[in-house]
């Protein structure tokens, strides 16, 4: 089934911009694949996701560089 | 059709901590349970696919080397002389390790992975490379080594991406394996196979030396046929690596002490998730299973009442929105120029998360902190969740094929996935256990999440709900 979030079109223009080389079959199952996963995404509600800040993966433990951090002026 | 209960199953289903105690007693050669595997891989393998390698002469020779030491008083435990596989992603030294794929058909590790290392450090033997889905990514369609079956029926998938790991612990074709779970990669092969498979808590077991699928979910764990050969295979592995940043110091705890000789959960209280329980998609076998173990927990001890995990439904697409995405960036200069070399299914996911959206990559990391904080919110109130593995027993292979509309890839895809997704997205850890076989004898999976570094909660009350029930003592007729 075409995708309403991603067009073939769009899914070829965004390879390209890629650099990975697609034919209109991939292309077609990579809007429909990655517009499903779009869909799904949106119906989480905004409002949830209101104050909810990126989970992130890593910690700055690095006690050197926390000390230059510390020195370094800010801007 | 499958053999009944027993308390004195056949060696290649013992039990480790049965076969180790023969093994320190010296009434059981390691040479004798080594060579019993490899002749049953012989007879069985061809038409279950479950391994890529089998590595028979270096068996013999660690199993030899095992003997030797224990004859000499060395016992290093219970992994002694205990024949293990493992999934052909983890890396060992001068043996082909292929991710299951063509792509690295010629891939030989100059060393070991840290896992191999400890492993070898317990004295365990080394069976073999397991069959998987390419590169862990799941839903391949041409198994360039074979197609996994189901050893309970072997017209019906193996799950995956751990599906040799699930298909040789149930076929009795090695005494436990590793697998790896990135959002649900032991735990759906252990479902459909009707073993125990443990993910651990992100960081508890090292990942150095294995080829990554999702640097932020990826964890290995046992897959085995007790509960407790699943604490037991954990110690083995479980620790801070050096060598793996992401590695947890957090102490490793006596896992078996959390295994007591008589089942108690008295006062522990579970949290059943509505969206997994009340889900449309959930089928009725699955959800009766489950709901009677509930029951035979209660009866224990525990208590349990409803918990709401409002964003899960939604899991699957925060999932594959951030491990196809880091997948797709690991895979992206081979994507640019052979991507003829990966399986039809591989590829097509693989290149529909390399053109995702970044702010779509922003909204799933905002998605997957408020999943997380759902979990722990229950959590706080609730020892442990309890949910089905998997919406549906295992399909047939002809039904789960990669291509669009089946298992996965179609909209069942996204229906499982909201049932193994949150714990990943979590870092928390989570065990499947049997619960139950369908009419048809195909078996079902009860999984039991907790929260991180809680493997002790998970291993006693699985360990209570296995010992009141037989079955872990259930086997494939073959």
């Amino acid at each position: 089934m075409p995708s309403t979030y991603l067009t073939k079109q769009q899914a070829l223009q965004l390879a390209q911009i890629a650099g990975i080389p697609m034919d209109d079959q991939r292309a077609e199952l990579a809007a429909a694949r990655l517009g499903a996963a779009l869909q799904a995404l949106d119906q989480i509600p905004a409002e949830s996701l209101a104050n909810a800040e990126p989970a992130l993966t890593f910690a700055p433990t690095d006690p050197a560089q926390d000390a230059a951090n510390q020195d370094a002026p800010n801007d | 059709m499958t053999n009944p209960p027993s308390n004195n199953p056949p060696l290649h289903y013992q039990p480790i901590a049965q076969t180790a105690a023969l093994i320190r007693a010296r009434e059981l050669s390691p040479v004798e349970l080594a060579q019993a595997y490899l002749d049953r891989i012989a007879a069985h393998d061809q038409t279950l696919g479950a391994y890529i390698t089998v590595m028979a002469d270096q068996a013999l020779a660690q199993a030899r080397q095992a003997e030797t030491d224990i004859q000499a008083g060395i016992y290093k435990g219970a992994l002694h002389g205990i024949p293990i596989a493992v999934k052909d992603i983890i890396n060992t030294k001068d043996t082909l390790t292929s991710a299951g794929s063509r792509a690295l058909a010629d891939n030989i590790p100059t060393r070991d992975s840290t896992i191999i290392q400890r492993l070898d450090a317990a004295g365990a033997t080394l069976l073999g490379k397991l069959n998987l889905s390419e590169f862990a990514i799941g839903g391949t369609i041409d198994h360039p080594y074979g197609t996994p079956r189901n050893p309970w029926n072997p017209d019906h998938t193996a799950g995956g991406s751990s599906s040799g790991s699930g298909v040789a612990v149930a076929g009795g074709l090695c005494a436990a394996a590793l697998g790896s779970d990135t959002g649900g990669s032991i735990r759906g092969p252990a479902a459909f196979c009707g073993i125990v498979g443990l993910r651990p808590t992100y960081g508890r077991v090292t990942r150095h030396g294995v080829i990554p699928m999702s640097w932020s979910m990826d964890t290995i764990g046992p897959m085995t046929r007790t509960v407790a050969d699943c604490a037991i295979l954990l110690a083995a592995i479980a620790g801070a690596d050096p060598r793996d940043p992401t590695s947890s110091a957090t102490p490793v705890p006596d896992y078996a002490a959390a295994l007591p000789r008589e089942p108690d959960v008295r006062g522990l209280r579970i949290g059943l998730p509505a969206e997994m329980l009340d889900f449309d998609g959930l089928h009725d076998e699955v959800r009766q299973a489950v709901m009677n173990a509930v029951s035979v927990l209660q009866e224990l001890g525990a208590s349990a009442d409803q918990v709401s995990l409002p964003t899960s439904p939604s899991s699957g697409a925060v999932f594959l929105t951030t491990a196809d995405v880091d997948a797709a960036a690991y895979h992206s200069d081979r994507l640019k120029t052979r991507g003829d070399l990966y399986d039809w299914s591989t590829r097509a996911r693989l290149e529909s998360a390399a053109l995702t959206p970044a702010a779509a990559y922003i909204r799933a990391q905002r998605a997957r902190a408020l999943i997380t904080a759902e979990l722990h919110n229950a959590l706080s109130t609730h020892d442990a969740l309890i949910l089905p593995s998997g919406p549906v027993p295992a399909p047939t292979i002809a039904a789960s094929t990669g291509r669009p509309g089946g298992y996965y890839q179609g909209s069942l895809d996204m229906a499982r996935r909201r049932y193994t997704s949150p714990a990943a997205l979590a870092g928390m850890p989570a065990l499947s256990i049997p619960c139950g076989l369908t009419q048809t004898r195909l078996p079902i999976g009860l999984q039991i999440i907790a929260k991180p570094f809680a493997e002790p909660l998970l291993f006693r009350l699985a360990h209570a709900y296995e010992r009141a029930m037989d079955w872990h003592e259930r086997h494939p007729d073959m």
